[in-house]
């Protein structure tokens, strides 16, 4: 019995236990009253955060700067919509097809080149393959709709509810970051984590960089093109506006705000990003704006986002007040700022 | 059968030489010194072995099998390993991690970390982030990650730039042990010629990219070409 016991504490951890009550919470809100407009964008904030989670994979994680995550998802969305429509197919056989050859794309056409530059090239051809993707839609406009987009995209099941949508969303969510905490604190997240900090040291001792590379974008991009598959048939219409500067940068705000390198950060990005986007729709044109000055605040003041804070706030409830030593410091030095080291939630 | 042989290796950058035909062969188990001045080329010697750099022209064996062509974790996984100048941990892991990732990709056993950070008296602190570390538990950690590779061939370039007396007498003791205990064949880059003469069993010096002495360390002293273009005037160390 005590060993049992033993074996539960963990599980009974503060975070675990503030972690599942949020589970809970959002299992129960269709049913304590959210309208249809929030659980809408409830749904949506599911998919952001899975965008936004992901892309984080590639860039915080595995310090990779892809931009291209963006292309990532049009391609799943497209890929899935279009099987869906033409061959009439359900979106329940062309979600997994459209990340599926998301994957191989990108792996192929991505990684395979990306990996063989560093730093600002990879920035940059990484770019150029997701802002290349709105000319190949215009190109196939006859199943894609160019440039006025794709409209009557079947949608998840006939006349979806919005709280149906909903928990498909959620069940989407909980499956891909229970996927990135497996990856995250598995063998891949540490091999990510080595390339990132020191290459060289990393390589030096097994790590090989261009398998560790090609993964991380296979595994962002199945589940980013799963994001986009789902996202199409969540709206049922899809349009190249989705390569647009302005949902890039939503995207990347997402989890610099949130903190990169962090697991929860993009999705608390996620959330304040979309339910802000939409609350302040009656701030006009100031919306963007707004959204933009507390991202501005937020990097300038907390390079680690909110998720520096919130390790800020940890770490003065938990400081010892007098005598002791703190635990996360060595000889008396401060840890540095950002990439999740304040929170200890990251690598 | 010596356990690294390196035969008329060159390297070029452009119009820089930085290795000119250098030769030489390492037995197994023995510890094998290499100094020179600045830009000698002793890094790039070391990275040209470890597959960081592909060398120009030259051959490197490693127990008898061709590694030029391989990359660095490809030599890793046949039991070579080389640690760096400036020591630069996996800051975001703990020091158990930063030891982990040398077993879990060197291709060793995981159940050697507890051993190797026990070895190398980093138990106490293993759980700690590998940031803001005093210099002699960097370079243990970084000892302790690369002999969690298993590897038989360690590459140590500079590895007691900083030191203090005490601590480089301590990190002597180390070599001394892990030689003594893993077996581990070691070749060492380092400025202090006393102390690589004390440690070695043989020793090479680089000058401009070429072998300026090869053999045993009592002799190196004593060595025209030495004393005229690293000791100068027979001091040294």
């Amino acid at each position: 019995m005590r060993g049992a016991g033993r074996r539960l504490m963990p599980l009974l951890r503060p975070r675990n236990l503030v972690l599942a009550s949020v589970g809970a919470l959002l299992v129960a809100w269709p049913y304590l009253g959210a309208d249809r407009f929030v659980l809408h964008v409830a749904a949506l904030t599911f998919v952001w955060a899975v965008v936004a989670s992901y892309w984080n994979l590639t860039n915080g994680f595995a310090g990779i700067t892809s931009l291209g995550n963006m292309g990532f998802f049009a391609i799943g969305a497209y890929t899935s919509a279009v099987l869906a429509k033409e061959l009439d197919l359900t979106p329940w056989a062309t979600m997994p097809v459209g990340a599926l050859a998301t994957m191989a794309l990108v792996t192929v056409l991505v990684g395979l080149p990306v990996l063989r530059l560093r730093g600002i090239y990879i920035a940059l051809l990484t770019l150029a393959f997701a802002d290349a993707l709105p000319s190949v839609i215009t190109i196939f406009r006859a199943w894609t709709g160019g440039g006025i987009g794709l409209l009557g995209i079947p949608e998840l099941l006939e006349d979806l509810e919005k709280w149906q949508a909903y928990y498909f969303a959620l069940a989407f969510f909980a499956v891909a970051q229970a996927a990135l905490v497996l990856v995250v604190r598995g063998a891949p997240g540490l091999a990510f984590v080595a390339l990132r900090d020191s290459e060289p040291f990393a390589q030096a001792l097994g790590v090989d960089r261009f398998k560790e590379g090609l993964r991380v974008f296979a595994i962002s991009a199945f589940f980013t093109g799963f994001a986009g598959a789902l996202y199409a048939h969540l709206l049922g219409q899809i349009s190249p506006a989705m390569l647009g500067i302005e949902q890039f940068l939503m995207v990347i705000s997402m989890w610099m705000l949130g903190g990169a390198g962090t697991l929860l950060g993009p999705v608390l990005g996620a959330a304040i990003i979309t339910f802000g986007n939409e609350y302040l729709r009656v701030a006009g044109s100031l919306r963007l704006g707004l959204l933009g000055l507390a991202i501005v605040i937020t990097v300038l003041f907390f390079p680690g986002g909110i998720m520096q804070l919130v390790g800020r706030a940890r770490g003065f409830l938990t400081r010892p007040r007098r005598g002791g030593s703190d635990p996360d410091t060595v000889d008396g030095a401060a840890l540095p700022v950002g990439s999740g080291s304040e929170t200890g939630e990251g690598r | 059968m010596s356990v690294l042989e390196v035969s008329d290796l060159a390297k070029r950058f452009g119009s820089l030489e930085a290795l000119r035909g250098v030769s030489f062969a390492v037995e197994e188990g023995e510890v094998f010194g290499i100094a020179g001045p600045n830009g000698a080329g002793k890094s790039v010697l070391f990275a040209c072995i470890a597959g960081f750099y592909r060398p120009s022209s030259g051959s490197i064996r490693l127990d008898g099998e061709e590694i030029v062509g391989l990359g660095p974790h490809q030599i890793c996984h046949r039991g070579l390993v080389r640690t760096f100048q400036t020591p630069a941990l996996f800051h975001s892991l703990s020091i158990r991690e930063n030891v982990l990732i040398g077993a879990r990709f060197g291709g060793a056993k995981e159940d050697r970390v507890e051993d190797i950070l026990r070895f190398l008296d980093l138990e106490r602190v293993a759980e700690r982030r590998a940031v803001n570390l005093d210099l002699f538990t960097t370079k243990r950690v970084v000892l302790a990650a690369a002999l969690a590779t298993g590897c038989r061939v360690l590459l140590l370039d500079e590895p007691m730039a900083g030191f203090s007396f005490g601590e480089v007498e301590r990190y002597l003791d180390l070599v001394a042990e892990i030689r003594r205990t893993c077996g581990v064949t070691i070749l060492i880059i380092e400025h202090l010629l006393d102390v690589l003469i004390g440690v070695s069993d043989r020793m090479m010096i680089l000058h401009h990219g070429q072998v300026l002495f090869s053999g045993p360390p009592d002799e190196v002293r004593r060595h025209q070409g030495v004393v005229d273009v690293y000791l100068g005037g027979g001091t040294g160390g």
